[in-house]
């Protein structure tokens, strides 16, 4: 049987042979690596521009970016830097930035500004991986890719999938005033109530909230250092929750409205107020579920059947953090304290 | 990573996963474990703290879910009881009909008898927009719910929006839906408004519409009587009066009418029951705070109906002793009289007419302008019988005011013409002409004389012809008349033709040997011996068999 890590306890030693990044003076090999990263970038962005104009032109997306940029620092100052150097890493990183190289032209010469932004992600995947040293594979991607969210994000909307959630949204406002007994018809999507028209479901245009309450969600995957399973489903819960908050907003508008014979048009501080207890919401979901799925300790996995509890590990697994956060060390030995116990008596 | 090291984790997954199957014991021990350990681990203050966020999000599905799983028929129920509850559908049908109401007492040019007068009834905004909304859920559960459909054709007329309550009505009237008598009746108001508007409508359609309304219980009365009206005037009077005679169960007013439609198919203890039963109607509300302006008019009418002319003349007069300026019991008073006189007519041994001339008088007395008694002077003038002074007076009041009847006016125009005074005569067939623009016979005699009287008038008359038989084309005698204007206007090949299909429209009627010899007359004229020749022989041989012809109608 293979012997695998314990994870156990924590500790919060220091190692003091080991070299930080940030003090890491950089080699010539190292500056042609950065120079060459950034002069792709800068011309991703150029080939780009339209594409991040558009992107920008919408309070909601502006609000996603930011709320997804802070996560990534927090992720960045957070995340264990290791100074050492690997070829690994130098490969990975050279791989990625000659992908990005080739959607980068393939964007230009298509005429396809939404490319670039993809090649600007995968530009930024190949830096975190010659820098970012310390981490694995996959999360050096991961880091780098939240970048290519917006072009994907824009060719998920353009095949119609933000219609479709805006429609469900519809469905479920209607569901919830059929409970409040509120007469209305749904038309396409738009309710339409005796009083007026709830048609303020829309993620695109001026109110494309659905990308802010996403942002939200994605500030708590980067924060937090969410694994695959938890960071999927926090995702997820951010469109869940915008279709309960914005369905009981316009019932409980048309519910108002009914009672006082006036009908509440939508407006820009209830939009203000709705993103807040979504804040609230989102962010305290994400952390319910988080509490949920935590690894088993090492020496709870019963040995006769361990293969459900390794899966569940694997999912659930949390990434190595810098030292100021309390983790799972692999070098700890708890199995011998018994022994320092038996010495002391 | 070592392929060694590969193989090993390859057949340790292998080895664990086979447990499933041999050591069940195993396994649920070792999820025990796992369970134990997941317990332990978990940070609990957090997933208490966290929980009521869940919750809440929880609650809002769990709202939705039981909604969408209530069900159909219950919420069909609900949205309908609602909708009603808003406004009855005899509400929004009250509001239809004020709608269709002025369009349909011109198109069906209601007698005044059916005159019903609509409480103004009004919606709000709101309430229309909830009925609308209310059908259209209920239809986008149930799309072929009748009553939403029809709910919502009316709300959609009652908005203004004409083509989608057409559309709507359109289908539950075809019976899309199951029957739906009331659409029917809908669409017939709707098809006889766009009469009125100058729109060409199919009448096979409205009278289908009609036939389906008039089934229903609770259709509006006025539209089965119009219907039996339609039936009666395409001829079908047998067909007529069986919805007419339903109608009648529910409004006794109607009786009236049904009486007419008895006496016209000749079914006289059924029209004689009929007309008492509207009489009985009538008569009771006569003298009462609940007597209509139209009631001693329906009593006088139904007795006119069974020939009791006196009593019908008499319960007039005594409208006129309560008030006398009631021009319309007037005009019915003068009617009866009228028919009171013309029942007098008979003809002696001597083939003398006789008539009691004071009877007409008097209904020139009671309403000096009614038009038909100038009718009745200018059949007296006719006949050479001359009227009193006091009817000559009546029939030149009515000639100044205007008000002579279209029979009057050419009957006194073709007396001109007999004595010869062509322009008095004209005069006359112009006057009957502005009164009844369609009087083919008027058209054609003043087109003659015109053509005939002066040469500047043939342009005129051939317009004339030519209208006259555009109204009724391959008239023989307009196809005659044509011929003899165009000789005049000197266009003998026209003419010939003209003659020609005369001729041939009516070739065995005897009138036609006169067009005939015309036609001869052209031949001659155009040099046609040959022609002329066999035309020759054909009206000698005519002329030969209709002595006998004549002979044999006469036995």
């Amino acid at each position: 049987m293979k012997k695998t890590t314990p994870v156990t306890a924590t500790t919060l030693e220091i190692d003091e042979e080991r070299p930080q990044s940030f003090k890491k003076t950089l080699s010539s090999e190292d500056r042609w690596i950065e120079a060459s990263c950034l002069g792709l970038l800068l011309l991703a962005v150029i080939v780009g521009a339209d594409f991040w104009r558009d992107w920008f032109s919408s309070l909601d997306r502006v609000l996603c970016s930011i709320f997804a940029l802070i996560g990534l620092c927090v992720a960045l100052v957070r995340s264990d830097w290791n100074g050492e150097r690997s070829r690994h890493r130098l490969a990975l990183g050279l791989a990625l930035l000659s992908g990005a190289t080739v959607v980068l032209f393939l964007s230009y010469f298509l005429a396809r500004p939404k490319m670039s932004g993809i090649a600007c992600g995968l530009i930024l995947a190949g830096w975190c991986a010659f820098r970012v040293l310390g981490e694995t594979v996959y999360q050096s991607l991961t880091l780098g890719l939240v970048f290519a969210i917006p072009a994907g994000i824009d060719a998920i909307a353009a095949r119609g999938a933000f219609v479709s959630l805006e429609s469900l949204a519809v469905t479920v406002t209607s569901g919830l005033a059929d409970a409040a007994e509120l007469s209305h018809v749904q038309e396409g999507n738009k309710l339409i109530f005796g009083l007026g028209v709830a048609d303020q479901f829309t993620c695109l245009g001026k109110w494309d909230s659905v990308l802010s309450f996403f942002g939200i969600a994605l500030f708590c995957v980067l924060v937090f250092r969410r694994n695959l399973v938890c960071g999927a489903l926090s995702l997820a819960l951010s469109a869940i929750v915008w279709i309960a908050v914005r369905g009981t907003a316009w019932v409980a508008l048309a519910w108002l409205g009914n009672q006082n014979g006036v009908w509440y048009e939508w407006s820009a501080g209830l939009e203000i107020g709705l993103f807040l207890i979504a804040l609230i919401l989102v962010s305290s979901i994400d952390q319910f579920f988080a509490a949920l799925f935590e690894p088993i300790p090492f020496e709870f996995i019963n040995a006769d059947f361990p293969l459900l509890a390794y899966l569940w590990n694997w999912m659930c697994g949390l990434p190595k953090l810098t030292l100021s956060i309390p983790v799972r060390d692999d070098d700890f030995t708890e199995l011998q304290e018994p022994e320092e116990w038996e010495a002391v008596e | 990573m070592d392929s060694s090291d590969f193989s090993e984790g390859a057949n340790w997954l292998g080895r664990e996963f086979l447990k499933f199957f041999y050591s069940p014991t195993g396994v649920a021990g070792g999820l025990l474990d796992a369970f134990r350990g997941w317990k332990f681990s978990r940070n609990w203050p957090r997933f208490w703290f966290h929980l009521p966020s869940l919750v809440l999000l929880a609650a809002v599905y769990l709202t939705f879910a039981f909604s969408i799983f209530s069900r159909e028929d219950s919420r069909i129920q609900l949205f309908s009881a609602e909708s009603q509850r808003r406004c009855p559908t005899k509400l929004i049908e009250d509001i239809c009909g004020q709608m269709h109401e002025e369009s349909f007492a011109a198109a069906a040019g209601l007698p005044v008898t059916e005159k019903v007068d609509y409480k103004t009834v009004e919606i709000s905004d709101v309430t229309k927009r909830y009925v609308e909304l209310l059908s259209k859920r209920i239809l986008s559960i149930q799309a072929t719910n009748l009553v939403a459909h029809y709910r919502l054709g009316m709300i959609y007329n009652i908005n203004g929006q004409d083509e989608k309550s057409i559309s709507e009505m359109k289908q539950l009237a075809e019976g899309r839906f199951g029957d739906c008598p009331q659409a029917n009746a809908w669409m017939a108001k709707e098809l006889l408004k766009q009469k009125v508007a100058g729109e060409q409508i199919s009448n096979q359609d409205l009278l289908s519409h009609l036939e389906k309304a008039s089934k229903f219980r609770d259709v509006d009365f006025r539209l089965v009587s119009f219907y039996a009206r339609v039936l009666e005037e395409s001829g079908e009077t047998r067909k007529a009066i069986a919805p007419l005679k339903q109608a009648a169960t529910l409004r006794p007013e109607l009786n009236l009418e049904l009486a007419r439609l008895y006496s016209k198919v000749g079914y006289l203890n059924e029209m004689r029951s009929a007309a008492n039963a509207a009489e009985d109607v009538f008569m009771r509300r006569l003298n009462t705070p609940l007597e209509k302006e139209t009631d001693r008019l329906a009593v006088a009418e139904a007795r006119k109906i069974t020939n009791r002319l006196e009593q019908a003349a008499e319960i007039l007069n005594e409208g006129l002793l309560i008030k006398s300026a009631r021009p319309e019991i007037r005009r019915e008073l003068s009617e009866v009289l009228r028919l009171i006189y013309v029942n007098s007519i008979f003809k002696t041994e001597l083939g003398e007419y006789r008539a009691d001339l004071a009877q007409l008088e008097k209904a020139g007395e009671v309403d000096p302008l009614n038009p038909n008694i100038s009718g009745e002077i200018a059949k007296l003038l006719s006949l050479q019988i001359p009227p009193s002074k006091k009817l000559m007076e009546i029939l030149r009041q009515q000639i100044e005011a205007g008000v002579t009847s279209v029979s009057a006016d050419i009957l006194l125009a073709e007396g001109y013409f007999a004595k010869g005074k062509m322009k008095e005569a004209m005069k006359n067939w112009e006057l009957a002409l502005t009164k009844d623009p369609n009087n083919i016979g008027a058209m054609n005699n003043l087109a003659l004389v015109l053509a005939k009287t002066s040469d500047t008038n043939v342009e005129r008359s051939l317009d004339l012809l030519n209208k006259a038989l555009s109204l009724s084309p391959g008239n023989a005698e307009i196809l005659d008349s044509l011929g003899e204007v165009l000789m005049i206007a000197k266009r003998p090949a026209d003419a010939l033709n003209k003659y020609e299909l005369s001729i041939r429209s009516a070739p065995n009627d005897p009138n036609r040997i006169e067009t005939r010899r015309k036609l001869l007359r052209a031949y001659e004229d155009l040099g046609m011996e040959d022609m002329a020749k066999v035309l020759k022989k054909v009206i000698e041989k005519m002329e030969k068999e209709q002595p006998d012809e004549q002979a044999n109608s006469k036995e």
